[in-house]
């Protein structure tokens, strides 16, 4: 006999206040200081049933004042294709969020924003905690109180976003999955992303209250689990190669680094 | 029919209820790809809940995958599972991913391919550049569609496999189990923690029920395999002893077929006595066909009180009688029961009952064969004269198990026969018996088709039974929403009244490991029957007080135990093995037979056997489901001046035979016309006659006998509910 109860829908916590200012928070400006921590990706050599340990802690986001939100990755089954669950550290400043398993957090319109294990994207604040989406996955772009993300069931994942400050939430595009990697601009006005309709990976932009336009071939994309962000205009983001600045207006690639083995 | 608002009403709300068809037509797969690679991790089945459950609940899963992880190298071969036209082809993502890379969203390169049901497969992690089609493209099961990396979000080389019912459908497990799917998708799943086979062909075999569709005819258990199946693991459900009390002590005895014969153990007190037989009923001469070790039967052929066991062979219908010590020859009692005529089909043999349909004390043999039901008499030596019963026939539709598996014998009206019942399309039809044949039918609850009872979790629940001790047997069902009766009234069918509401679907009920536990019995000795039933945690009856079931606590026979297992729960007894007048609760465990006596509060330390075991083998169907336990039932003697019914009609010293006697010097017949005396002037009482018995040979004696006989009439009182139980025994099987 199984007992078969439904998850209630909560909102946990009471209601977000609409604070002044909370669309100007500085967490636009750390975004350039986002380390790129990412663990070596295992390879097809290690041995059957050893499990995937990572025995250091990820950063997720940093702020101008130090703080932190850092957590530690649960092992894993080898050959096998589990999601990167980080059990949260807010380092103080969210004492309550302590111990959650997220899939990504980010620091967000005073309060941090993050999608639960279970796919649930929630805003987190002193005064509480309110649920923004379902079917949320990682990683997350911040830009003030707007969030980008994706969302439906891998792989097939359309562009969406959200605002802490009204609580809403949109889904920009239809038949584009896969679809992954969103980036704000720092207005929080354009989405970059990527898609893979076509059938290969590109670039895509879409305005607020538009419509998706193709963006030129760099030759490379982003795909790893650190979103890909914007830096002094330069859209960034991080690849199996390394780190990347483009310039998009002119479609090129203004620099990179190498990751080290 | 007689149809009632009440039951109109009840009709109606199960006509919401949804059956699923188990016979849509559905795209096997084969597994994609050949090497011998098992599963490095299985979908999770338990949707949001924390942890995973795998498609037979055990843990090789992790929490929300919704897909099958297979563990083969870096560029292996991919085959497309089945034939079927490729919907979209990812490429461009790293072979090595992160983890967790998001690319192609997450799934890294993958292929999404669409089958002829509408069904898709997805294949991810994928090698960019071992792409082998494109989108649109058709293929043709087994065909390679690319290799095997680990692009995306992936820990390590492997083929994550995904299933969609549908294009719009979330993913779903393709494995069938306790946890997973309800069918299997695979051509040939093999056992849990196995891979499937690479078979593109389904390979036709015998239909089982398994959720597999094993004759490739499309069609998933269909022909009644399953109700069947349910059918041959619980005749006690349909056809229940009314004694196996084989020494006539007044203890119901234990009688079960090991893979030597028939063996019972006399109960003694507080004990089991040394095993009679076996009964040469073994493995060796052909019982372990379930076509004869399910008709395995008891019940008092002969009228001496003690129970005698029957059973078909492949030829005929034979019996052994019990001496009182042992076990006579196994005779034929009934020749034409053979395979050869029809008999080895389960629409016939699981019909085959024993009761007394003439209430003449000995118990008779009925059945329904094709054209319908009747009975044959017991003359003490064999079953001779026939008795035409209803044409429940295969032509009108009775050849359905969910028809012919509701066939119950009882006595309805309370006249000591045994009468019959069986729900129909359209709802119950009871036939009342007049002791040479069955020509009266009262109708029944609408318990139909429409209304959702054609399924196995609500038909094979249906029961008669006596819960409001009114000397009539009741009819008594689970629906979705409760367990109700319809209470008898001898000529009818009162409203139904709702007994168990927390026995519905919503608390688990339509699981078979609860619902297939349903028994009922006299826990408390009060001539009331109780239903009593396993939960997931422990046993529990119920008894009704008129308005509600009151609830008794059984012992913890819980799934973690292991008593989800049908060899646990299907073996679960209610009999008197103490002889106190309350019906205890037996069953066997791993480690072999118990009985926890009844005080009528409570449920007592069991009285083990040690035997029945599973170390001695007793976990297989062909044992465990021949398990006998009942009774015992009431012996029919001249009714004599003694507070007890001796005659089993249900009636304590009936017509005041006790003052005659005393005037007459001459015991009456039972039932004899008597005209007590003046009230307040009887004659003196015996304690141990429970009644106004006159055991001083003093006529004159005017003693003031009121107190005696308000102490004899409550012992009466209290005997009388006892002997309604007894009769409702005698009359038959349930």
């Amino acid at each position: 006999m199984r007992t078969r109860i439904l998850a209630p829908l909560l909102v946990i916590g009471g209601a977000i206040g609409c604070e002044s200012g909370a669309a100007e928070d500085a967490s636009l400006l750390v975004q350039a200081e986002r380390p790129s921590v990412v663990p070596a990706p295992p390879r097809a050599a290690r041995p059957a049933g050893q499990p995937v340990a990572f025995p250091r802690d990820v950063e997720l986001d940093r702020r101008p004042d130090g703080a932190r939100l850092t957590g530690a990755l649960a092992p894993v089954r080898p050959n096998a294709d589990a999601e990167r669950v980080v059990v949260l550290k807010t380092g103080g400043a969210l004492p309550s969020l302590d111990g959650a398993r997220v899939l990504d957090a980010r620091f967000a319109a005073g309060g941090v924003v993050y999608v639960d294990a279970d796919h649930v994207l929630r805003f987190h604040h002193a005064s509480g905690s309110v649920e923004l989406d379902r079917g949320a996955y990682g990683p997350l772009a911040v830009a003030g109180s707007e969030i980008a993300y994706v969302r439906g069931s891998a792989p097939r994942l359309e562009l969406a976003r959200a605002n802490v400050t009204t609580r809403t939430a949109q889904q920009l595009t239809t038949a584009m999955a896969p679809c992954w990697s969103p980036a704000l601009t720092p207005d929080g006005a354009s989405v970059v992303f990527v898609s893979a309709v076509a059938g290969s990976p590109r670039l895509y932009r879409v305005d607020r209250g538009g419509t998706p336009r193709a963006l030129g071939e760099l030759g490379r994309i982003p795909d790893s689990p650190v979103g890909p962000r914007f830096e002094q205009g330069l859209y960034t983001f991080d690849d199996q190669l390394g780190t990347v600045w483009a310039d998009l207006d002119t479609g090129r690639i203004v620099r990179t680094t190498r990751r080290q083995p | 029919m007689r149809p009632t608002s009440r039951l109109l009403v009840a009709a109606l709300a199960l006509g919401t209820l949804v059956i699923a068809s188990s016979s849509e037509a559905q795209v096997l797969y084969r597994r994609p790809y050949d090497p011998g690679n098992g599963i490095t991790a299985g979908f999770d089945n338990n949707g949001s809940a924390g942890g995973c459950a795998d498609y037979e609940c055990g843990g090789a899963c992790y929490d929300g995958h919704t897909g099958t992880d297979f563990g083969v190298p870096f560029g292996t071969p991919v085959l497309v599972a089945a034939t079927g036209t490729v919907t979209q082809v990812v490429t461009g993502c790293p072979d090595y991913g992160y983890y967790c890379s998001p690319c192609g969203g997450l799934c890294g390169n993958h292929v999404r391919v669409r089958h002829a049901d509408g069904s898709e497969t997805l294949y991810c992690h994928m090698q960019s550049g071992g792409m082998t089609v494109q989108t649109g493209q058709a293929v043709t099961c087994g065909q390679t569609i690319g290799h095997s990396a680990t692009s995306g979000c992936s820990t390590g080389a492997h083929l994550h496999f995904g299933f969609y019912p549908s294009s719009a459908a979330a993913a779903e497990d393709p494995f069938r189990g306790a946890c997973g799917g309800p069918v299997s998708r695979w051509t040939s799943q093999g056992s849990y923690g196995s891979i499937p086979g690479t078979s593109c062909a389904c390979v036709a075999a015998a239909e089982t029920c398994n959720g597999v569709d094993d004759d490739c005819d499309s069609l998933v258990d269909e022909d009644d395999v399953c109700e069947i199946a349910l059918l041959n693991e619980q005749p006690v459900a349909y056809a229940p002893p009314a004694t196996t009390d084989v020494d006539g002590d007044g203890r119901a005895d234990l009688c079960a077929r090991g893979s030597a014969g028939v063996a019972c153990w006399p109960a003694g007190a507080g004990s089991w006595q040394s095993a009679w037989g076996p009964i040469a009923l073994s493995d060796a001469n052909g019982w372990d066909d379930v076509t004869n070790y399910a008709t395995l039967r008891m019940g008092d052929l002969d009228g001496d009180g003690r129970a005698d066991l029957c059973a078909r062979s492949n030829s005929a219908f034979e019996c052994t009688l019990s001496t009182g010590t042992g076990f006579g020859s196994l005779d034929v009692w009934r020749d034409g029961m053979s395979d050869a005529n029809g008999w080895g089909l389960p629409q016939y043999y699981t019909t085959l009952r024993l009761a007394d349909v003439n209430a003449d004390g000995r118990d008779d043999l009925c059945a329904r064969d094709s054209a319908g039901f009747g009975c044959w008499l017991s003359n003490g030596t064999s079953f001779d004269q026939r008795v035409e019963g209803p044409r429940w026939s295969d032509a009108a539709g009775f050849g359905s198990a969910k028809y012919y598996g509701t066939l119950r014998m009882g006595d309805v009206n309370g006249d000591r026969r045994a009468d019959v019942c069986i729900r129909g399309s359209a709802g119950v039809d009871c036939v009342l018996s007049d002791g040479s044949g069955f020509v009266t039918s009262i109708g029944g609850p609408e318990w139909s088709d429409a209304a959702g009872f054609g399924a196995p979790s609500y038909w094979s629940t249906m029961r008669l039974a006596d819960v409001n001790g009114d000397g009539r047997d009741d009819l008594c069902i689970r629906t979705s929403e409760d367990l109700r009766c319809a209470l008898s009234t001898g000529t009818g069918f009162e409203e139904t009244a709702v007994l168990l509401g927390m026995l519905s679907n919503a608390n688990g009920w339509a699981d078979v490991t609860n619902y297939a536990t349903f028994r009922t019995g006299d826990i408390d000795g009060d001539g009331r029957d109780e239903i009593c039933a396993r939960g997931d945690a422990e046993m529990g009856c119920w008894s009704w007080n008129g308005t509600e079931g009151v609830q008794l606590a059984g012992p913890a026979w819980s799934d973690a135990t292991g008593w989800g297992a049908a060899q646990h729960y299907e073996t679960i007894r209610l009999a008197d093995f103490d002889g106190d007048g309350r019906d205890d609760l037996c069953a066997r465990a791993a480690a072999g037979w118990r009985c926890h006596p009844s005080s009528g509060k409570a449920f007592g330390d069991p009285v083990m056997l040690d035997d029945l075991t599973n170390a001695g083998g007793w976990g297989e169907q062909r044992y465990w489901s021949t398990i006998l336990s009942a009774g015992p039932a009431c012996v029919a003697t001249d009714e004599v001046c003694n507070g007890l019914d001796d005659d089993c009609d249900g009636e304590i010293d009936e017509g005041m035979t006790c003052w005659q006697t005393a005037d007459s010097g001459v015991e009456p017949e039972d039932g004899g016309v008597n005209v007590p005396q003046e009230a307040g002037l009887g004659p003196e009482s015996s304690s141990d006659g429970g009644c106004g018995c006159r055991t001083s040979s003093s006529r004159d004696s005017r003693a003031p006998a009121l107190p005696l006989m308000a102490l004899a009439l409550a012992l009466v009182l209290g005997r009388r509910a006892a002997a309604s139980r007894a009769r409702g025994r005698s009359a038959g099987a349930r």
